[in-house]
């Protein structure tokens, strides 16, 4: 309680506290070693800052797949992300990946590769405490998406994307981690034929999991 | 709600969409699912193919055997004026009765033709029998230098008049010279003489790969039609007996195409 009401003299103004400053009452005597007080937002009162980065940018290369597609083998892909933090949580991504994957069967005489690649602006969310050397992220994002059609050309459409990226930072300016990442593509936008019934396609889906190699500023 | 409760419904949703079955490719329907006027196509194209197959059997050692066959003629797609073998052992027709009314106007026009009756009977001779057949001397191309060999070493524009002339040898060794041969002059000439203004400067192999997308648009391949009628044309004053053709074909791998 006595410290409490010390406490509370001390953030006075210094006319107020020129009222208390008599003779006998040293001001120092709230400066004592112990009594210290961390103006930190976000660490508890003896933990250091977390170093925030401002601007992230990533190189990535890794997995891609259409999933259930029997006629769309396994393919690779690579990616480079440059995400703007707005908040302590919170970045603003702007996303590019390409990618190709080996048709199969019959329709490979055709066409070698399905290939396609994304322009997309989204949001990165960090779930760990930020003191922390790794990262969790939850990505959610949304943009164009362009698809190489053999029977139609370059196709441009909408595609809507979310997913974990899981990072290790080893120094102040460089890290390195893997992203999971789904999407959802040919929502609106023109149409394109597939080669193996020359219909329109609808709503595809794909898998990404490339690695990355980070830089912070 | 625990901490892995908090996840559970974000990665089931996430499960369900990967199980969704999204794909880039969808399947063609059996036989069996096919339209009647379907069926009779694939039996007109089928009866050309197989005539074009004891043609080659007879000939050379090779056979095209593996596209004589009801599954492997493709004629369910719609909305498209198409004819094509793109190396998948597949011969794809599209149909009259799949054309979307503006398209079967525009056949009309093409072939100068009075009635809707007379432009189908037409298309379907074009595209049944004839057209059928240069896809047939495709995929004999195919058969002796491979898909990949094909694609990568011909241009488009040789391809499809070689094709186009070995299905007029193939007419002559049928002899049904005069039937076809005449049938496509009385077919081709309005084409030619409608659309020569426009194409007939760029009748060649540069332009054709330069703007193969405007002239194969579905909604308007006139330029394509053109250069289908420019090959034929070319073919009449051209052509050679079909073995020739043929035992051409397979010395191909030693010549600069």
């Amino acid at each position: 309680m006595r410290n409490c009401l010390y406490i509370l003299v001390f953030l006075l103004d210094a006319g107020l506290a020129h009222a208390i400053d008599e003779p006998g009452i040293d001001d120092s005597f709230f400066d004592e070693p112990g009594m210290v007080i961390s103006k930190s937002e976000t660490g508890s009162a003896t933990e250091p800052e977390p170093d925030l980065y401002r601007v992230r940018l990533e190189l990535g290369f890794g997995y891609a797949s259409l999933l259930a597609d029997p006629l769309v083998g396994e393919g690779f892909g690579g990616a480079l992300h440059l995400g703007v933090r707005i908040h302590s949580r919170v970045e603003i991504e702007a996303a590019v990946f390409a990618g190709a994957n080996s048709y199969e069967g019959l329709i490979s005489a055709a066409a070698p590769y399905f290939l396609a690649a994304n322009v997309s602006l989204g949001t990165s969310v960090h779930l760990l405490p930020l003191s922390s050397r790794f990262f969790l992220t939850l990505d959610v994002g949304s943009g164009a998406y362009m698809v190489f059609s053999p029977l139609d050309g370059v196709v441009w459409n909408w595609v809507i994307h979310g997913g974990l990226s899981l990072g290790f930072r080893f120094t102040s300016w460089m890290g390195v981690g893997v992203k999971c990442r789904y999407h959802l593509f040919n929502l609106a936008g023109p149409g394109f034929r597939d080669l193996n019934s020359l219909t329109l396609v609808g709503v595809i889906d794909r898998l990404e999991m490339p690695a990355y190699l980070a830089f912070y500023f | 709600m625990k901490q892995s409760q908090k996840w559970f419904l974000p990665m089931s949703a996430v499960v369900l969409l990967c199980s969704c079955g999204f794909t880039v490719t969808n399947e063609r329907p059996t036989y069996d699912e096919l339209d009647p006027e379907e069926k009779d196509a694939i039996a007109t194209v089928l009866a050309e193919l197989n005539a074009f197959n004891g043609q080659v059997k007879a000939r050379t050692e090779f056979n095209i055997d593996s596209v004589v066959d009801r599954n492997r003629i493709h004629v369910s797609f719609e909305g498209l004026i198409f004819s094509a073998n793109l190396g998948d052992n597949t011969i794809h027709v599209a149909t009259w009765e799949n054309l979307r009314p503006a398209q079967k106007l525009l056949v009309q026009q093409w072939f100068a033709a009075s009635t809707a009756d007379e432009t189908k009977e037409k298309y379907e001779k074009f595209f049944y029998q004839f057209m059928a057949v240069s896809q047939g001397a495709k995929q004999y191309a195919y058969e002796v230098l491979t898909p990949k060999w094909v694609l990568a070493r011909r241009s488009i524009f040789n391809f499809e008049r070689d094709s186009i002339r070995a299905a007029l040898s193939h007419y002559v060794a049928e002899d049904r010279q005069n039937e076809m041969w005449g049938f496509l002059s009385t077919t081709c000439k309005p084409v030619l003489d409608q659309y020569g203004a426009q194409y007939s400067q760029n009748f060649n192999k540069k332009y054709l790969q330069a703007h193969l997308p405007e002239l194969i648009h579905s909604d308007n391949p006139t330029g394509y039609m053109y250069f289908i009628c420019g090959w034929i044309e070319n073919g009449k004053a051209d052509w050679v007996n079909l073995t020739a053709e043929l035992e051409w074909i397979a010395d191909l791998p030693n010549t600069d195409t």
